[in-house]
């Protein structure tokens, strides 16, 4: 380390922002990982279904330790692993599901097993949400710096009191309470939920259109579910041709840091040459 | 202020659609409600963040950035306040992000801070900032992020306006040890004491034997020398008498008195570890204070007096101080005059005049108006002005008018002084120290450096 490096950080000590309700988040992001694993497991060992029990066990295994050891930092691209290890799981313990399990496409029926589902499914949900809330309010990667020695907090003391009673004077606003954020959270998904539920009631009711139309269980079959699957295409196109319909600009900022952090490089090289002549 | 918008789907907004469209296809394939109710919820989320934008594309800030400085050391400290407007009728939740280059760090504070813009009101914020390297920084621009979820869907407006901030090479940081200081001072002070013959230890001259000199200083190295009887002579120990004057007019207001006061508040406690003499004298139009120092316990309400000191006079008037030094008959011998440039400079230099016939060494300290205030930066004095028309032309000549002011004044005073053996220091800011700076200007004076100014004027 360089000599004035250590003076730095005898002086200042580079921290981040540690919200309050950080810790709880991850925690909660763990919880309802393993939360949806193990509502899997535990309906796998009720309906005497070995190979799914094993199945979700491993794999309920390798998504905590991976979640353990990432810690409080929660990314974008591990959650999209977790998805993809979810529909890898799925996909296998639906080659492998006997009657009794939730994987079984004829049980859509029995209540027990809607509600086990919807579960698993709610908790995964939670999971990501907890992750984009995370993501939104509390991330860790604003890093600023805080007094440590006597010195410079008599310095940044004198500096505060000096901007007094002018354009300068120290504020800090106040900040958004944690209850704030949720509030605002779901406030904000108020609207498209209802647009869904309208796009969902119309598939509906033209699903059941067609079901009156034709009381045959089998046409309902081929005809509720693939138009309910046309709604979903449908949908994320839309969703993806409304985006480039869209003025963008091209970011150029993340080229600028690059060229930044290699100047500021160069430039402590020539600090250091000219500190020492 | 130029605004640029950006609205943009990243590429996990995207790879979010995909997955939520998949989970929705598979679970409704395969008849699991497992895979359907996270697959919607992601095209939930993702949708919130079109509605966000469709009913929020249209709103526009009001912002006004400004610096506290132009320019500043490296390890300096700089203010940048952002006042945001809300416009509209509704209250916004945004994501205010201060982008500034590598040269500075933030303070206490985040640069990104979440806050709640209040219909039709002013938000003010305000950055401390921590120059950590030298170069030209850039403050700004800043980014204000409307709705949620911006790692999925970027919706941002990028407020373009930049600040050059010229950042210097720090000054060697100033932390002498208390016993360094203490020698510096005595070092000093033998420097600039008249040397006197008479009882003492220090050494001064050689002289003939003369009846009644004590057996014990003849010099009998010298006598072997001169084959006549030599004694040696010593340096009388007197008490030097320190006056400090410290001014309190207006022009010292603010951060420049706090200084002063604390360099002499440090001085004073140097002094009063050694055996000389101490007073201080507190001036604006008249004396208002006029403090000697207690002995022993009383010490401490010495630096008591000192901290009650307040800048309170309009004007000053240097020569009433002196004049009540001359009329009290207080002691002094050398005399050091914490000031600055401003004000009415006649008096100043009737008072130094006054000082000099006295038989005082003087020694003037000018606190460096441009160096200190954070008056110097232009923004801040056009602030306080209404008139756009004046302050434009205030901002291109009052900083050189200021400059060159100071210029003629301190030419006239140094000449005063150097022609009176006075001395004068500038002090720059808080970098400087007060004992240093005058540590500095007695190597100017020690025997050594003079041989070699002497050799040198020859020379050439």
């Amino acid at each position: 380390m360089r000599i004035r490096d250590k003076v730095f950080e005898e002086d200042w000590e580079l921290t981040s922002l540690t919200a309050l309700g950080s810790t709880f988040i991850a925690g909660a992001h763990h919880l309802f990982g393993a939360l949806a694993v193990s509502l899997i497991i535990i309906q796998s060992a009720f309906s005497l279904n070995i190979y799914i029990f094993a199945i979700w066990l491993v794999l309920g295994v390798v998504i905590l330790m991976t979640d353990f050891f990432k810690g409080t930092q929660m990314k974008l691209s591990s959650e999209v692993t977790f998805g993809l290890f979810f529909i890898f799981g799925t996909i296998l313990s639906l080659l492998l599901a006997n009657p009794n399990s939730m994987f079984f496409p004829a049980t859509l029926g029995r209540v027990d097993i809607i509600i086990y589902q919807s579960l698993a499914g709610l908790c995964i949900g939670l999971r990501f949400l907890s992750t984009f809330y995370y993501m939104e309010y509390l991330e860790q990667d604003h890093p600023f710096v805080k007094t440590r020695s006597k010195y410079t907090r008599e310095q940044v003391q004198q500096y505060k009191d000096n901007l007094i009673k002018t354009d300068f004077e120290y504020i800090s606003p106040e900040g958004i309470k944690t209850l704030q954020k949720w509030i605002v959270l779901f406030r904000r998904m108020l609207w498209p939920f209802m647009l869904l539920i309208i796009f969902a009631a119309l598939a509906a009711l033209y699903a059941l259109m067609i079901f009156y139309l034709i009381p045959e269980d089998s046409l309902a079959e081929y005809i509720i579910r693939p138009s309910l699957i046309l709604v979903a295409i449908i949908y994320s196109v839309l969703l993806i041709r409304t985006n480039a319909i869209l003025p963008k600009i091209v970011d150029v900022d993340t080229q600028d840091n690059r060229q930044q952090e290699k100047n500021s490089d160069t430039e402590a090289t020539e600090d250091g040459i000219e500190n020492i002549s | 202020m130029e605004e640029e918008r950006h609205f943009e789907l990243t590429k996990n907004g995207k790879i979010f659609i995909l997955f939520g469209s998949l989970f929705v296809i598979i679970g409704l394939a395969i008849d699991t409600l497992l895979l359907i109710v996270p697959g919607v919820l992601f095209l939930v989320v993702i949708t919130s963040t079109f509605i966000s934008f469709i009913f929020s594309h249209t709103y526009s800030f009001n912002t006004k950035m400004s610096c506290s400085k132009d320019f500043m050391r490296s390890r300096g400290l700089l203010a940048v306040a952002v006042e945001l407007t809300n416009p509209s009728r509704r209250t916004i939740l945004t994501k205010i992000s201060l982008r500034f280059s590598f040269h500075f760090k933030s303070i206490d504070k985040p640069e990104t801070i979440l806050i709640k813009l209040l219909p039709q009101k002013k938000t003010k914020i305000v950055w401390l900032l921590l120059a950590s390297r030298r170069g030209n920084g850039e403050i700004g621009p800043i980014e204000i992020s409307v709705g949620s979820f911006q790692y999925l869907f970027k919706h941002k407006r990028i407020l373009k306006d930049t600040q050059q901030i010229k950042i210097l090479p720090q000054r060697p940081r100033i932390n002498i040890p208390w016993k360094t200081k203490k020698e510096l001072l005595l070092k000093m002070v033998h420097e600039f004491a008249q040397r006197v013959k008479g009882r003492g230890d220090e050494f001064f001259a050689l002289r003939d034997y003369l009846p009644g000199d004590q057996l014990k200083h003849i010099d009998w190295y010298a006598t072997a020398r001169h084959d006549k009887l030599i004694s040696r002579e010593f340096e009388d120990q007197r008490n030097l008498h320190f006056l400090i004057y410290l001014d309190l007019s207006s022009t010292m207001f603010g951060p420049k008195f706090e200084y002063a006061l604390s360099s002499v508040v440090e001085l004073c406690s140097l002094i009063k570890g050694t055996n000389h003499d101490l007073a201080v004298v507190a001036y604006s139009e008249n004396v208002q204070k006029y403090i000697i120092p207690q002995v022993g316990k009383h010490e401490l309400r010495l630096m008591l007096n000192l901290y009650d000191i307040e800048a309170t006079g309009v004007h000053s008037s240097f020569l009433n101080a002196v004049k009540f030094t001359k009329n009290n008959n207080v002691l002094h011998s050398i005399a050091i005059i914490f000031s600055d440039l401003e004000g009415d400079l006649v008096k100043k230099l009737q008072g130094i005049h006054l000082l000099q016939t006295m038989g005082s060494r003087v020694i003037f300290v000018n606190f460096a108006t441009m160096h200190f205030n954070i008056l110097s930066s232009q923004d801040w004095m056009l602030d306080r002005t209404e008139d756009m028309n004046y302050g434009e032309i205030l901002q291109d000549v009052f900083p050189s008018i200021v400059s060159d002011e100071y210029r003629k004044r301190e030419i006239e005073l140094r000449q005063l002084l150097y022609s009176i053996r006075g001395d004068y220091v500038d002090v720059f800011g808080y970098d400087d120290n007060i004992i240093l700076s005058l540590f500095r200007l007695m190597k100017k004076y020690s025997p050594t450096q003079r041989l070699v100014q002497e050799a040198m004027r020859r020379a050439s």
